[in-house]
């Protein structure tokens, strides 16, 4: 796939989509987000961006996504653990609020466990696809 | 307290974690600190759970609401593990070290260390959960060490066969222990006796004790699943010492163990064991009576050892089982987990020494001559090995027959003659081991083997540690045992020899005399088999099992894509179709719908999804096929705006989003689709199969349409999750708090299939590079 349009596009839409998807990862535990649908958005700029500005032969280098699966794992799983070290059932979430009132910034483990799921996400959909990106069709 | 036991889990696994990322060398080093660590923490409390018999419970919360737990408690019994295991441990680390060398990758440290710690977990487990768990992680770290030596087919289908047998045995267990969960309405051990009646009362309670002595069984090489163990010797000796006999092989012993207070009043449980506990000391003696091969008289002589602990649980009445442990048990348990480990490092160690552990070879061969330490160390072994006075192995022998003698049940005079003739073969292989070994009529030749120098000599340091207990127990008996071992029972204070001239010493002295006879007759009739035909037939029947297993994927995965289709859809069409037959819902009321949802816009994505499915049918080409289908798919994202669902929006329109750059990817390299080449036959019943689930998805959707929810959750949910969970978004406060166990197993899967991704395209590259 090599045009001017798509390429210049997909380098515009990488930062932004991630960026976009940050923010639903952010955002998930109140409003609409979530780490599995921050993972498919970032995914699906990343694998763009490669389709259009990564030359065939180069993606047949095995990506190195696969890391961020078991990372996310070990992340959710050790959020749950930490409740168990907490004397809790596992998986219970703990919230903390920095601050009173309107302001206040409320931070909880629901959050990292979301960052295991979106880094699964993003580490399994981009090895699916780039197992099938990774070189021209015959 | 509750630290303490943690930290004993806990410590192997961290130190597993940290050896993959060290030199081997500094591997082996930190091997050596994790059992001492677990050493200092646990000697500490041996006083109180053995001697007072006091039991530490640390409940852990794990899944309330499923009744799951990963309670973990110290008792006598898992006390006595502990010790034995981080005891081993620390000796086998010091010999590998010694005995490996530059082969001690840092993955051997790891998977050994994690072996260590799943042990010490099956023992400290309160939860019989966490024990299945832990009970897994040993089977795969054995077949891990077994296979070592990947190239090395021997120890590719030993670590197969092993991995078989066990991974059947914990299938089995696992069933069992969710039966008996079922039953007693808990998973935990230390609340199960006390509801013992209640089990006892139930009908199922045979299929559970079934399952769970399968399991008990494979994983202690009980008849007649025994043969797995023989050929679990590929593994490098201490590996051999430490999982084949001082520990893996004893969490069968241990979860009998557990499991007395429970079962004990059963009818079944005290004759099956004492049944395949002497069978298992017969046959294991009889294949150690033939085997040529050093390490595999010693598997076999475990095997047969292993008959003897299962046996000791069938003899006692219920009333003698204190805490799980019977008299006599840890003796005898210590007693072979010592001599057996050393006589496993000592086999080893003569290994490097005489070039061989071949019997026919070494006993033309008077290796006393150059190595006396080596040999007397193996003397001693020989001797508790077969019972001879002086050392533990005779204590522990006279007291299974004096338990036999002392037990009332039908058939006890075949159970005793049982224990005379497997003691009399013990006598016979110990004999085979320590005679024929070092007294052969010549001289042993120069060039085989490994030069003193060159031998470390923590390969006869490490068994002679060992087997120090084996003497002083010997001699001091009422010391080791009734103070230290098993704290308030009585055993005769010195020199056990000549305690009581009775049925009991008969017994002895012609076990004895029956075993030096026979020795000599082996000596004088033996002769090597061509071919060791038994491990043949095991090896047979481990490939028959392969192979009907990959007969049933055939069948199952048949490959034709048409087939799996047909497969699942017809099985989901008949699941839901007889779900509606069911007939038993409620009919929706009235105008009970709350959606209050404006469907007047409703016609343009449905004319969407109606149109893109009929194009998807229409046009021939491929491309065009799955850009109408997923027309559809966004069709059905508009549905979810018009119901207020912007999760599900924003979910639907990546999904098909990214499924769609998956199938161009996938679809651009299939040839074109030719004209249809299907009989008309096949034609007419893919025709059916069409319509017949079309069909069938209709009246699901309508049904479920008109039918309430059984149990409707939305509600309570949306009412907990901003006072339970903080969070106003109540699809992902579902997603990750109140339904977060399931995230994680979906995740789970993820990883799996990323994993089998990565897997397949290795292969398929490796296919190519052969092409080229």
């Amino acid at each position: 796939m090599n045009s001017f349009l798509l390429r210049q596009v997909a380098r515009g839409v990488l930062p932004v989509a991630v960026l976009f998807a940050v923010y639903l990862l952010l955002r998930g535990h109140d409003a609409p987000g979530g780490g599995f649908v921050a993972g498919l958005v970032t995914s699906a700029a990343v694998i763009l961006h490669a389709l259009a500005n990564v030359a065939p032969h180069k993606r047949r280098r095995r990506p190195r996504v696969l890391r961020s699966v078991w990372i996310g794992l070990l992340v959710a799983a050790g959020t749950g653990l930490v409740a168990v070290a907490a004397g809790k059932p596992f998986l219970t979430h703990s919230h903390f609020d920095i601050g009173s009132g309107h302001g206040a910034l409320h931070l909880s483990t629901t959050l990292l466990f979301d960052v295991g799921v979106f880094l699964v996400v993003v580490g399994s959909t981009i090895t699916a696809l780039a197992a099938f990106a990774e070189e021209e069709p015959r | 307290m509750h630290t303490i036991l943690i930290a004993i889990v806990a410590i192997p696994f961290v130190g597993a974690a940290a050896a993959l990322v060290l030199s081997s060398r500094w591997a082996g080093r930190l091997a050596l600190l994790v059992p001492a660590l677990v050493l200092a923490l646990s000697v500490p409390r041996w006083p109180a759970a053995a001697g007072r018999g006091e039991t530490v419970l640390v409940p852990i919360a794990w899944f309330p609401s499923a009744g799951m737990t990963a309670s973990l408690r110290l008792d006598h019994l898992g006390a006595f593990f502990v010790l034995l295991v981080a005891g081993v441990g620390l000796g086998i680390v010091q010999y590998s070290r010694a005995y490996l060398g530059r082969n001690a990758t840092p993955r051997f440290w790891a998977v050994l260390l994690a072996f260590m710690g799943a042990m010490l977990a099956i023992v400290l487990s309160d939860s019989l959960l966490l024990l299945f768990v832990f009970w897994e992680l040993t089977t795969l770290a054995s077949f891990l060490l077994i296979g070592m030596d990947g190239a090395a087919p021997e120890a590719r289908s030993g670590a197969i066969r092993a991995f078989l047998v066990t991974g059947a045995g914990g299938l089995s267990l696992l069933a069992g222990i969710l039966v008996l969960g079922q039953i007693a309405g808990t998973y935990d051990l230390s609340s199960m006796p006390a509801r013992a009646e209640r089990i006892m009362a139930s009908p199922a309670r045979d299929v559970a004790l079934l399952l769970m002595l399968v399991g008990a069984f494979t994983k202690s090489a009980q008849f007649p699943f025994h043969f797995w163990l023989p050929g679990a010797m590929a593994a490098p000796a201490p590996v051999s010492a430490f999982l084949h006999s001082a520990t893996m092989v004893k969490a069968g012993i241990f979860l009998v163990g557990r499991l007395s207070p429970i079962f004990g009043a059963s009818p079944a449980f005290q004759p099956i064991l004492l049944t395949v506990g002497l069978t298992t000391f017969l046959v294991g003696g009889w294949n150690a009576v033939r085997a040529w091969d050093l390490k595999k008289l010693l598997a076999h002589s475990t095997v047969a050892n292993l008959g003897v602990l299962t046996a000791l649980y069938g003899i006692y009445p219920p009333a003698d089982v204190h805490g799980g442990i019977v008299r006599g048990e840890l003796l005898a348990i210590t007693s072979h987990a010592l001599y057996k480990s050393a006589l496993f490092l000592l086999v080893g160690w003569m290994e490097k020494a005489s070039g061989t552990r071949d019997l026919s070879i070494l006993k033309e061969e008077r290796w006393f001559r150059r190595e006396p330490i080596g040999g007397v160390l193996i003397g001693i072994g020989a001797l508790t090995m077969g019972g001879f006075p002086f050392v533990l192995g005779f204590m522990s022998k006279e007291v299974f027959l004096q338990a036999l003698l002392d037990a009332r049940f039908p058939g006890a005079v075949a159970a005793v003659a049982a224990a005379v003739l497997g003691g009399a073969m013990a006598v016979v292989y110990a004999l085979k081991l320590f005679v024929s070994t070092f007294w052969g009529p010549e001289l042993p030749p120069d060039w085989r083997g490994y030069p003193r120098s060159e031998i470390s000599r923590w390969l006869l340091v490490v068994p002679a540690i060992l087997l120090l207990p084996h003497v002083i127990g010997g001699i001091a008996p009422g010391w080791l045992l009734g103070s230290v071992l098993e704290p308030g029972t009585d055993w005769p204070a010195w020199f056990a020899v000549w305690h009581h001239l009775d049925r009991i010493f008969l017994l002895s002295v012609s076990t004895l005399g029956i075993g030096i006879a026979g020795y000599l007759l082996w000596r004088r009739y033996a002769r090597v088999p061509a071919q060791a035909e038994t491990e043949l037939a095991f090896d047979r029947l481990a490939s028959t099992l392969l192979g009907a297993s990959s007969a049933f994927s055939r069948a199952a995965q048949a490959g034709g894509h048409s087939r799996y289709l047909a497969v699942m859809l017809l099985f989901g069409a008949a699941a839901s179709a007889a779900a509606l037959c069911e007939g038993s819902f409620p009919r929706l009321r009235g105008a009970q719908t709350s959606w209050s949802v404006d469907l007047l816009a409703a016609p343009l994505p449905a004319a969407i999804i109606a149109a893109g499915a009929v194009l998807a049918v229409l046009v021939q080409d491929r491309v065009s096929k799955i850009i109408f289908m997923a027309a559809a798919g966004y069709g059905l994202a508009v549905f979810y705006v018009l119901f207020r669902a912007p999760d599900l929006v924003l979910t639907q329109i990546l999904v098909e989003t990214v499924s769609l750059i998956l199938l161009l990817l996938v679809f651009q390299r299939l040839p074109r689709l030719g004209p249809d080449e299907r009989s008309r036959g096949r034609r007419v019943a893919h025709g059916f199969f069409a319509a017949a689930l079309g069909l069938g998805m209709a009246v699901l959707a309508w049904a479920s349409g008109i039918h309430p929810a059984g149990h409707p959750a939305g509600a309570e949910q949306l009412a907990l999750s901003l006072p339970e969970a903080k969070g106003r978004n109540v699809v992902n406060v579902i997603l990750v708090d109140f339904r977060g166990a399931d995230t994680l197993g979906e995740i789970t899967v993820l990883a799996v299939a990323a994993i089998g991704v990565v897997a397949l395209r290795a292969k398929r590259a490796r296919a190519r590079a052969e092409e080229a």
